[in-house]
């Protein structure tokens, strides 16, 4: 067989895939020292290995590295030197202050959100025992708006002529932005009276109460609308509530 | 397949390996790290393409590893680059296994073996795995007809020989020799100036 015929033979018995009569032949060739036979066997051998990089690498399992290196002696998790170890203990102590500055934010923050919740209790209350009071006083009369409709809002309208007005509404649609409740005391003669602006809470409820003397025989409905947040001295429509007081 | 150049490139044109192969041949541990860490995924990648078994892949790539680490006093760090002889030894240990699957034994380990002795890899230019002639063999094997693609693959990656792929695909001896030869003689004209000397 001539250098040229064994053409791709070099490649083919660097992969160890030739035929037992042409593997013979080539060792022969390359017993001989031929430098012919010894550049085709580099070049076999170095397309092999270039072949080698045609598929895609792939990430082995992690615990492949930590088994390679277990078989030679190298302890699994100890690393291979003091400096390893000192820097997983210093990872670690980082975490740990990590952690702790974490914690003492995360209980600050705790703390903050029981104060508020606390303030909030206190006002609710101071609301409820406002409330009660004005519901015990013998004067004291209500109206019931929106009972009977299927849209909200629902709810109360108590009027004492000396304490004031209380309203007690619930399904009240959330505020847009920007815009807040405004209670307002219609006469029975003259422009509504602007009474005072509230919020209804996350749940759609509200307890309003105006704490001044209202002229209850001059008065024909309480009324409630969306105004901006500064409030408004004339009533913006449409009205949200309408309670009509007797006469 | 583009997407993994950048790392392969990163790996096969990194820095003088004569430093890592002189640690290597002192038998430090942390070498072989090393040594892990630049070859792992090409090694593991090729062994499981062969294979097609992860737990087998494992265990071939950890003798890939330590085959290399206990034959590196062989290697001649001035002469030679690590990866085409770490890309053979795990090539072979694939094809090595398949074959005790398959048992075609007969296909000699030995002769395998030969073909992965470090001093055959001393002679080796240092940039012979560069970049671009990685780029140009994908490039150019894409440009095989299938037949021919078909006939390299089981040769490389099923370590068959033409009268087994003959077998295989039911064509004739000189049919599949004809489809070797024009497969391997389009890469050699595809890569050009850049062909293996």
């Amino acid at each position: 067989m001539t250098h040229e015929e064994m053409g791709e033979l070099y490649e083919l018995y660097a992969l160890g895939v030739l035929e037992p009569e042409e593997k013979s032949e080539m060792e022969e060739h390359l017993a001989r020292n031929c430098p012919v036979c010894q550049a085709g066997m580099r070049r076999g051998l170095a397309f092999g290995a270039l072949l080698g990089t045609l598929p895609d690498s792939e990430d082995p399992p992690k615990r492949l590295r930590r088994r390679i290196l277990a078989s030679v002696g190298v302890e699994s998790g100890t690393g291979y030197s003091w400096m390893g170890a000192l820097a997983f203990l210093s990872a670690c102590l980082l975490v740990w202050v990590g952690f702790l500055s974490k914690e003492s934010s995360r209980k600050g923050e705790e703390t903050e959100r029981m104060r508020t919740a606390l303030r909030q209790s206190t006002s609710d209350l101071s609301k409820v025992q406002a409330a009660l009071s004005f519901l015990n006083e013998p004067d004291t009369e209500q109206v019931v708006f929106g009972k009977g409709q299927p849209l909200p809002p629902r709810g109360r309208v108590f009027v004492n002529a000396a304490r004031g007005v209380m309203l007690m509404a619930s399904n009240l649609p959330a505020a847009p932005t920007g815009k807040i409740y405004e209670m307002w005391l219609v006469p029975k003669i003259g422009a509504p009276i602007p009474a005072g602006l509230f919020q209804a809470d996350a749940q759609g409820n509200a307890l309003y109460i105006l704490n001044q003397a209202v002229n209850r025989s001059a008065t024909k409905a309480i009324a409630v609308t969306l105004e901006p947040e500064s409030g408004s001295t004339t009533p913006t429509m449409p009205l949200v509530i309408a309670a009509g007081l007797s006469d | 397949m583009v997407f993994f150049l950048p790392l392969l490139a990163a790996v096969l044109e990194g820095k003088d390996e004569t430093d890592l192969v002189g640690r290597l041949q002192r038998r430090d541990p942390q070498a072989l790290a090393e040594l892990y860490d630049r070859y792992g995924r090409i090694a593991y990648g090729l062994i499981h393409r062969v294979v097609r078994n992860a737990a087998a892949a494992e265990d071939l790539v950890q003798e890939t590893f330590l085959r290399v680490w206990n034959r590196v006093h062989g290697f001649d760090p001035a002469k030679g680059t690590l990866g085409p002889w770490v890309l053979t030894v795990a090539r072979n240990r694939a094809i090595d296994y398949l074959r005790s699957v398959d048992g075609r034994m007969a296909q000699s380990a030995f002769e395998i073996e030969k073909m992965e002795q470090p001093s055959v890899f001393n002679d080796f230019e240092r940039e012979i795995m560069n970049i671009d002639r990685v780029k140009l063999l994908k490039e150019a094997f894409q440009k095989l007809t299938p037949n021919q693609r078909e006939v390299l693959e089981l040769a490389y990656y099923e370590g068959l020989s033409q009268t087994e792929m003959a077998e295989r695909l039911k064509q004739p001896l000189g049919t599949v020799k004809t489809w070797v030869r024009t497969a391997l003689k389009t890469l050699r004209e595809q890569l050009g100036e850049a062909a293996i000397a």
